[in-house]
């Protein structure tokens, strides 16, 4: 492609008037000389400031909330769970569900016909 | 100016060459009166910003008085190309956001002003080239505007030769396609 050979040609005429001046060469020199600290624009420091803030703030709220979360979360979330609707939220022990549901449906059962604590056959109590 | 030539004259004491170089150290007066406008143009065909390229540039040199890094004789266009590119590079990624939203910034022509207005065909072929994707814009540029052989942008740009060339004929090939498209 020949029309890219003369880029340079071609560069020198549409950006003639784009040339390294004095003006550019003295902010050079004030930026190289001047203390480290005031080197980083306003623009750099402001969004380093926000982030530290930021930090800062998310550090202290984890603080104060790491003494709310709860300690023993799945018996926790055991007790919420109907026997009929068993749906676990979170990988808790599928045994400990299932035995909780159980118990509480033969607690259930045993409230609504509670079968004498004397007669060694419960099954027949309640027919007589 | 007073105040800078001073500095200038501090820095150039500083300023180190290579053990068993033959040609005398160039000053950063030298560097910059030889290069700046290079480095500038370049930064502006990367980013299509004027004032961005100028920040580039300022901070190539700075860059240049504040590490003192040893400059091999003939090759100290290609460590401040090296330098500004990297730096256009990380500016170009950072304004991603930006792009996106605001869209691509309008490449803008910079005549002189006792000029008469470049021709449309070369103004064509200049936003084309700073129409191109960064990667394809950087081999562009060194090969074809500064003069650079594949070897050197190899080494400039830490890539293989290879990659240079076929970055080279790609960027060949979108160009006429642009260029035809603008026709």
């Amino acid at each position: 492609m020949d029309r890219l050979d003369k880029l340079p040609e071609v560069s020198d005429q549409v950006l003639s008037g784009l040339r390294a001046d004095d003006r550019l060469k003295y902010k050079i020199l004030q930026k190289a000389t001047e203390p480290e600290a005031e080197k980083h624009p306003l623009g750099f420091r402001k969004p380093v400031i926000a982030l530290s803030a930021l930090t800062a703030v998310m550090v202290a709220v984890f603080a104060l909330m790491a003494p709310l979360s709860p300690s023993s979360a799945p018996s926790e979330r055991i007790h919420t769970i109907s026997a009929g609707n068993i749906v676990p939220e979170s990988p808790v022990n599928m045994r400990e569900i299932i035995t909780r549901a159980s118990r509480s449906m033969k607690q259930a059962q045993e409230t609504e016909s509670p079968a004498p604590t004397e007669s060694p056959e419960p099954a027949e109590a309640p027919a007589e | 100016m007073g105040d800078s030539l001073n500095v200038t004259e501090a820095l150039d004491e500083s300023w180190e060459s290579p053990p068993d170089a033959g040609a005398e150290p160039m000053t950063f007066d030298q560097l910059y009166e030889r290069f700046a406008t290079d480095v500038l143009r370049v930064s502006y065909y990367y980013l299509g910003d004027r004032q961005r390229a100028e920040d580039v540039t300022q901070d190539v040199f700075v860059r240049l008085i504040t590490s003192k890094p040893v400059l091999e004789p003939g090759k100290e266009k290609a460590w401040l190309l090296k330098v500004a590119l990297n730096r256009c590079r990380d500016l170009w990624r950072g304004a991603w956001l930006k792009r996106v939203v605001l869209g691509h910034p309008a490449f803008e022509l910079f005549p002189a002003r006792d000029e008469i207005s470049p021709i449309a065909e070369n103004t064509a072929l200049a936003e084309a080239v700073n129409r191109l994707p960064a990667e394809f814009k950087e081999v562009v540029l060194l090969h074809y505007y500064q003069g650079y052989g594949v070897s050197d942008i190899a080494a400039m740009l830490d890539i293989a030769e290879g990659t240079v060339s076929s970055r080279l004929s790609r960027a060949r090939t979108r160009l006429q396609k642009d260029l035809k498209g603008d026709a």
